[in-house]
């Protein structure tokens, strides 16, 4: 029996709220205390965990390689996915990640820049020349000879600080849209013109930055995975059981939101040791 | 940051997430709360002890 003191409201509704934010369940039904309470401890060791590990301690699990599901990893995301929104945005990368149109892209719509590190290697006046180049990409939409949609564009910037200013040819590649890498790739072809005729001379690797959203909570490789591990160290593991723990919890506020506090309202102990006083 | 200081964070929320899930009363959940804080840092301290004695020495 619930204690009348405790405003349950709709305990549905208050339970729903409470897995999508934690805090929000007990925020709908009044008890602002314990709203807060949930919300900083249980969003604050998730953002904490998510911090720590880069923004990439939560990945959705990826779809079964030759029918086997990775059980571990489920059940990794199911105590993550516990955390409500924050965690369950990981379900819609895995579907833009696994979209049959996310693949290397040969051709864009609209030109753009964007910023650009990498490498260069290129046959210049004085034999080959290579360095890491940092500056700004510039790509563009072009047509190949043959009336294909290609990708072009031009590279400003510095090679081992030098100024530079490379064209590149009508082959550029750029790695998919949505990757669990805050880089996105780019191989392009070095060209020069000479009457009208374009001569490949070299290369240029490197990359861009990837929108956020692009690379937030998208499922990982087990070579991406490992390199994150790598570079964390045991903090990798540190930001897993924050996360882990914060699902976990979310599960007793939810529990609290639909059926009240488990022990009661709290001052039943002291009620009953005053009771002999008040009879006598 | 030692990774050891994390602990600080986790074992407080732990212990008032679990309060206030058993418990309404406000200064009842705080109370109950930093003995359930305490309460982990010390066994968790004494599980320290004990490792660094069973490594004395190695």
């Amino acid at each position: 029996m619930v204690d009348p003191r405790v405003p349950l409201k709709h305990p549905v509704i208050a339970g729903i709220l409470a897995f999508l934010i934690p805090g929000a369940g007990h925020f709908y039904q009044g008890r602002l205390f314990k709203a807060c309470i949930y919300a900083v401890c249980i969003l604050g060791l998730f953002f904490t965990g998510m911090a720590v590990a880069g923004w990439k301690a939560v990945q959705a699990p990826p779809k079964p390689e030759n029918g086997r599901r990775n059980v571990v990893k489920i059940l990794k995301y199911s105590a993550q996915s516990a955390v409500g929104l924050p965690a369950l945005y990981a379900l819609v990368q895995r579907s833009r990640f696994y979209a049959v149109e996310n693949v290397p892209i040969d051709q864009i719509d609209e030109p753009f820049s964007a910023p650009f590190e990498g490498v260069a290697e290129y046959r210049g006046e004085d034999g080959i020349e290579s360095g890491a180049i940092i500056g700004t990409i510039r790509l563009e939409p072009v047509q190949t000879e043959f009336g294909k949609p290609s990708i072009a564009g031009g590279f400003i910037g510095t090679m081992d600080g030098e100024q530079v200013e490379f064209k590149l040819s009508a082959h550029t590649e750029v790695a998919k849209p949505i990757e669990a890498s805050e880089r996105r790739e780019v191989l392009a072809g070095i060209v020069t013109e000479k009457e009208g005729q374009q001569n490949l001379i070299g290369q240029l690797s490197g990359h861009m930055p990837r929108p956020f959203m692009d690379w937030y909570q998208v499922p990982m490789d087990d070579q991406e995975e490992q390199e994150l591990h790598r570079e964390l160290g045991k903090f990798h593991e540190l930001a897993m059981v924050f996360t882990w723990v914060a699902g976990l919890l979310n599960i007793l506020a939810i529990w609290d939101a639909v059926e009240g506090p488990a022990y009661g309202y709290g001052d039943e102990e002291k009620e009953q040791a005053e009771e002999p006083n008040t009879t006598t | 940051m030692n990774i050891t200081w994390y602990l600080l964070p986790l074992a407080a929320s732990v212990s008032l997430v679990w309060t206030s899930s058993r418990y309404e009363a406000t200064d009842v959940i705080i109370k109950r709360s930093a003995k359930l804080f305490a309460q982990i840092i010390l066994f968790m301290a004494l599980i320290l002890c004990v490792l660094l004695a069973l490594s004395y020495n190695l």
